[in-house]
């Protein structure tokens, strides 16, 4: 019998936890460091050793910065539109005669979550066609202009945002509901008892109690704003856009390394842009923190 | 009285009506599957094929190699729901199970690569996969995502609830420890392993970058990439993508329908006491 001694009591939690760390090491830690030596390194072929040059063009490179840029758009169009939407339909769900129907509303609306981002993006585009796209011809029923949706680079992103607000609205109202579990009925009854209305409710007993989970989903939205690959790369039909208006770190890391062979400045770039978003976690964990401590 | 049953009322309504919106994409991904090429251009707005027909599918068939795709799409997302069930399994039940020294730290550690965005290894992975012979392979789109610190959060949370009672008996019964957590740990956070195995079986299966960069040849390529590949520059074929996409979303509809909705109620409803 494995594990029986006391000695065996003390390593086989170690024994448990260890896959964990040998894939990490793996398919992680290794890589994370290799990419560093590799991003020292330019040329396509014939690889020269340029110490930090590769960061300082990634600096200058206007591209780059444009990549950065609508990542920032597309967080902003998660945090503003997405998830103040999830959260109201969350609370919709969450009232207490909706409870036997809960499951089949969250799955419905889980479903587009869990369809491939390829067939959202083909069906998208096919939505968002200048010609024959039912978007287009749905607006024109009012007599709106067409619009120009993947081709004209004002219209791009926030083409991709009603996409995105389509696909992740699910999720996020799954994240919300398991937040308002652990929020006693009780507690919102004897507020509405003593005559808080709906609002004061939801500003003074929900959203506070929802404030660990809130981190999470906020920290969630603004990864998974910048890490955009799929749906936008495919939505601008296997590239940037127009203008780059869809291009995105990830695409222009992907561009850089596969299309041209860059695979030093691909791995700056992806070492630039894992330390801004560090960055941004850390200073989003520290705010939810002070946010903590001071109530 | 009366205004109660206007709120609810007023509250399915909206439910019902987001629903409604919800189901706009897929009813013209399916509608268009079945439209000849002149029903699409002339009718956008409507999305029941009025002559249905069998020509995309019929066209699909020819353009790609739809069955070995589909296939492999299956073998590599299912082999990544058993990885990600039992090794996570695994290494949650070492978290919830026991108190042992650096426990804190390790656990920490666990967390802190949540952070850490999977970008950052993409270069480097393929260049190292590049160097083990592994481009072309199932390897490297499998193994990475058999581990995730998510997942292993996911389902200590369920174990958690186990109560350590089961534990402890089981032990003075002699049983060993991997047959406790064969025997109670897993049977009692089914809940937690099966929705990472649904998920990760999901996320395989829909995953795009992966089998883009890592597979190279038709014959080994998922369907994800597959689909993308029929665009044609000199005929603009609407259909044949979106039936692609259409059948694409049947297994993971199927899985969802099946199996998910038990463990999303159950996942939904665990922390609330059922009486």
């Amino acid at each position: 019998m494995p594990f029986k001694s006391s000695t065996g009591l003390k390593i086989a939690p170690f024994l448990f936890i260890l896959p964990f760390f040998v894939h990490q090491a793996v398919f992680n830690l290794y890589p994370t460091i290799y990419g560093f030596w590799i991003s020292l390194y330019s040329g396509v072929s014939k690889l020269t050793f340029v110490w930090f040059q590769n960061y300082a063009y990634l600096l200058q490179d206007e591209r780059f910065w444009k990549s950065m840029g609508n990542g920032v758009k597309l967080t902003c169009g998660s945090l503003f539109i997405v998830l103040p939407i999830a959260l109201g339909v969350a609370l919709l769900i969450n009232q207490p005669f909706v409870e036997r129907r809960k499951g089949m509303f969250a799955t419905f609306f889980f479903t587009p979550n869990i369809t491939s981002a390829v067939a959202v993006a083909i069906v998208f585009s096919f939505i968002y066609n200048r010609e024959i796209g039912i978007l287009n011809s749905f607006l024109g029923l009012f007599g709106m202009e067409s619009i120009a949706w993947l081709e004209n680079p004002k219209w791009t992103i926030p083409a991709l945002i009603i996409m995105v607000t389509w696909r992740y609205l699910g999720i996020n109202i799954l994240y919300f509901l398991a937040g308002l579990q652990n929020i006693p009925y009780e507690l919102i009854e004897a507020a509405k008892i003593d005559g808080a209305n709906g609002i004061q409710r939801l500003w003074h007993i929900t959203l506070p109690l929802l404030r660990p989970i809130m981190t999470f989903i906020v920290f969630q939205a603004i990864i998974g704003s910048f890490s955009m690959f799929a749906e936008a790369y495919l939505l601008a039909n296997n590239g940037g856009g127009p203008n780059d208006s869809l291009l995105f770190p990830t695409m222009y890391m992907y561009e850089q390394a596969f299309r041209f062979q860059k695979f030093g400045y691909s791995s700056a770039i992806g070492y630039i842009f894992t330390l801004i978003l560090l960055i941004v976690g850390l200073i989003q964990i520290k705010l939810f923190q002070e946010q903590e401590s001071r109530r | 009285m009366t205004g109660r049953m206007f709120h609810r009322l007023f509250i399915y309504a909206c439910l019902a009506l987001m629903s409604f919106l919800f189901c706009v994409p897929f009813l013209f991904m399916v509608g268009t599957s079945f439209k000849k090429y002149d029903d699409i251009v002339r009718e956008p707005l409507n999305p029941l094929p009025l002559a249905p027909t069998l020509d995309n599918f019929i066209l699909l068939f020819q353009k790609l190699p739809f069955w070995t795709q589909f296939f492999n799409g299956m073998f590599i997302a299912a082999s990544v729901a058993v990885l990600a069930m039992v090794l996570n399994a695994l290494v949650a039940f070492g978290f919830s199970r026991y108190d042992f020294k650096f426990k804190h730290v390790l656990f920490t550690i666990v967390i802190a690569t949540i952070l850490i965005p999977a970008q950052m290894t993409l270069v480097p992975a393929f260049v190292m996969f590049r160097n083990w012979g592994w481009l072309d392979t199932f390897y490297p789109v499998i193994l990475p995502g058999a581990v995730s610190a998510i997942n292993i959060f996911l389902i200590r949370q369920v174990m958690g609830s186990v109560p350590r009672e089961l534990y402890e008996s089981a032990r003075v019964d002699g049983s060993s420890e991997l047959g406790t957590f064969l025997r109670i740990a897993v049977p009692l956070s089914m809940s937690g392993i099966g929705i990472v195995g649904l998920l990760s079986f999901m996320g395989s299966w829909n995953d795009y970058l992966g089998p883009l960069i890592f597979l190279t040849s038709e014959h080994k390529m998922t369907l994800a990439v597959g689909i993308t590949t029929m665009n044609n520059p000199y005929k603009e074929d609407y259909a044949s993508p979106i039936t692609g996409a259409c059948l694409m979303a049947i297994p993971v509809l199927i899985l969802l329908s099946v199996v998910g909705q038990k463990y999303f109620v159950s996942g939904l409803s665990a922390g609330s006491v059922k009486g």
